[in-house]
């Protein structure tokens, strides 16, 4: 296996490419696919789960999309003439009762068979019940993946979910998504300006003792929030900052080592001549960081404020600690307190919620992923 | 090296230091004024309704005598020796298949990548839905296969369990770390081995392994790290239970400063914390000395 296909060898690089066998290839893809799935589903399943209506949800009967069946079309006909404020049509209100009544027996009559089945070690009765429970669920009419219906009301569910989120009387997302914003706006701005002028120190400027500092900034990478939790609190505490966003997006004014670090390498790779060539011709550093070196390092400066955006966007312990009224709350922490008041029943709801503050993300994450992969990778890339 | 331009496009070292004046002044701020004002609060009495008052190392010999105290280093303990020992092998393993020449490559990587940028909420509370005994997608699929249903996060010999399996879904970090140094590795290397009709697994471990070293050490460190901070996913999903099996470390010292309110005590804590982290990082360093290979640059 190994020798036989030296021929058509892939890309210099690559080592293990190209030595494989057509089977073992195949036997890859697979596993690959799977492994894809396997990362992919609990993405899945939170957007999956935020278009269903709550009985598909709170139901032991779980199908990766969401079904469409004559009950939920006839609610949501009987919600929209609610809503156009006409006079209620008896004949209306009254079929769609006929039917509440009868789908919710039917569903009580399977989930006592289902409770009977799982308690049963007769192989036997227990295929009879299931026979019985799949002839009980035939009754109720589903409509197809690809009728107008279906999608008619699946729009109405997703209207529902979503909507219901943004209105509820519990959480205030709206708010929460105006404060996540000028949080990571600002500390965006503070993040880049920042880090970028310590690079250059740490890159560009020659004096004594820098590789030693630089040093030091890298071990604060090895720091993590949660041993400087209380300590930080206690210090802004004394000077009043708590209950304010101050404490979440000032320290980004004055740097941070992964920033900093990613920066000094981009502009390690910065011909030297050039800075050179601007010296003599009697720019300061200054002038040469501003006209020189920042319009370079515009890709690198973009990555930075990348990951500075979704670590703000993402934080959770940071606005935890730091802020205390509700108005102030950041939609990772809203979406936490939200979570946690109902105790976790509505899941459609919470789901929905969840995609909202993931679906930015993934958005930043499909038109970068070549620039956010590579800024991760160079971590590793130190010495 | 042409010396006469070196010294003269050298700057003064205050050119320097001014330079780098932002990161001088939140260093010490935001880093070494609160370490080293907590380390004079652990050794006191500070319930942040009065002022604190010196206690000498009372807090220190309390913690001595902490139940919970030790349960949480324990939890702590065996959730970092899980997290990282198999996420190391499932990171070097993804990076592995990852680095195949195959059609659509590159959306596998990104699968594996894009759970590291998901916000924490999000995906805990997602996971929850996942775990949830009941209604869970893995408990409806295990119920229709005929299996034992586990109360994942409700049970006290899963709760554990279930975090770390959770914790997995975040190798893509590291994964990306393993990918950018298999790629560095010299193909001379390989096509030697070749050569000498080495096998892939021999290949791999006296190859590859060796070259990838380095990265190797970066990710154990960092992942030792991460875990011995572990806080906000288990706070979301089980809040240190059930019967505080899943008490973590810093879960046990936030119940302190901001439930409690003993900010004393919290404050010796994460000096403990924070020795703890110096101490196994330099012993890795320490120890790596023996194992990680260095190309010469």
């Amino acid at each position: 296996m190994k020798h036989s296909q030296d021929t058509n060898r892939a890309s210099p690089g690559d080592g293990r490419a190209g030595s494989l066998s057509f089977l073992s290839r195949w036997a890859i893809v697979c596993g690959l696919m799977i492994v894809c799935l396997a990362f992919l589903l609990p993405i899945i399943w939170v957007g999956a789960t935020s278009l269903k209506p709550t009985d598909q949800v709170l139901s032991t009967d779980q199908s990766i999309l969401p079904r469409v069946t004559a009950l939920d079309r006839l609610r949501q006909h009987a919600q929209q003439v609610e809503q156009t404020g006409m006079p209620g049509d008896a004949d209306l209100a009254l079929q769609l009762e006929l039917m509440e009544q009868e789908t919710l027996a039917r569903r009580r009559a399977i989930s006592q068979l289902e409770l009977k089945r799982s308690t049963t070690e007769n192989q036997q009765q227990s295929d009879e019940l299931q026979q019985q429970i799949d002839q009980l669920r035939s009754q109720e009419h589903v409509y197809s993946y690809f009728s107008g219906e279906y999608w008619a009301g699946l729009w109405g569910f997703t209207k529902d979910n979503y909507a219901g989120v943004v209105e509820t009387s519990q959480a205030d997302f709206p708010l929460y998504l105006k404060n996540s914003l000028i949080i990571a706006i600002l500390s965006v701005i503070g993040m880049v300006i920042s880090s970028a002028i310590i690079a250059y120190g740490f890159s560009r400027v020659r004096w004594r003792g820098r590789n030693i500092i630089f040093g030091l900034v890298l071990a604060t990478m090895m720091i993590p929030f949660p041993v400087l939790m209380a300590p930080l609190y206690l210090l802004f505490k004394q000077i009043g900052l708590i209950g304010t966003f101050l404490p979440l997006w000032l320290p980004s004014f004055f740097g941070g080592a992964f920033s900093i670090f990613l920066l000094r390498q981009f502009f390690m790779g910065i011909p030297r001549e050039l800075d050179e060539a601007a010296m003599l011709d009697g720019c300061s550093h200054a002038g040469v960081f501003w006209r020189i070196t920042l319009p370079l390092a515009k890709p690198a400066l973009a990555v930075v404020a990348l990951l500075q955006f979704i670590f703000c966007w993402n934080d959770f312990v940071g606005p935890l600690i730091f802020l205390n009224h509700e108005h102030q709350y950041t939609l990772a922490l809203g979406l936490y307190m939200f979570q946690s008041q109902h105790g976790g029943t509505p899941w459609n709801l919470i789901m929905a919620a969840s995609a909202m503050i993931i679906i930015p993300v993934l958005v930043l994450f499909l038109l970068f992923q070549r620039s956010l992969i590579e800024g991760i990778a160079t971590q590793g890339v130190k010495e | 090296m042409n010396t006469a331009l070196r010294s003269k496009s050298s700057d003064t070292t205050l050119t320097g230091l001014l330079w780098i004046a932002p990161w001088i002044i939140g260093f010490v701020i935001f880093l070494a004024v609160p370490v080293g004002m907590s380390l004079y609060y652990s050794l006191t009495e500070y319930s942040l309704l009065e002022p604190p008052a010196y206690i000498g190392v009372e807090n220190y010999v309390e913690l001595a005598g902490d139940a919970r105290f030790w349960r949480s280093i324990i939890n702590t303990a065996i959730y970092a020796f899980f997290s990282v020992v198999l996420g190391t092998f499932l990171a070097i393993g993804l990076a592995v298949l990852l680095n195949q020449k195959l059609p659509a490559i590159g959306l596998a990587r990104s699968c594996v990548f894009l759970p590291t940028l998901v916000p924490l909420v999000a995906a805990s509370l997602g996971w929850m839905w996942l775990y949830n005994d009941e209604f869970g997608l893995f408990n409806v699929i295990l119920r229709a296969m005929g299996l034992p249903t586990p109360d994942w996060l409700g049970a006290e010999g899963w709760a554990m369990a279930s975090l770390i399996i959770m914790g997995l879904w975040y190798v893509g970090g590291a994964m990306v770390i393993y990918l950018a140094a298999l790629r560095d590795v010299p193909q001379a290397l390989y096509d030697a081995s070749a050569i000498d009709g080495v096998s892939p697994m021999r290949r791999f471990w006296h190859v590859t392994l060796p070259m990838i070293s380095p990265a190797v050490l970066f990710n154990v460190v960092m992942g030792i790290i991460w875990s011995i901070q572990v806080f906000a996913v288990p706070y979301i999903m089980t809040k240190g239970g059930p019967d505080d099996a899943t008490l973590f470390y810093t879960m046990y010292l936030y119940d302190n400063a901001f439930v409690f309110g003993r900010m004393g005590y919290a404050s010796a804590m994460a000096w403990i914390q924070f020795l703890a982290i110096v101490i196994l990082t330099g012993g890795m360093f320490l120890l790596a000395r023996k194992f990680v290979h260095y190309r010469a640059a």
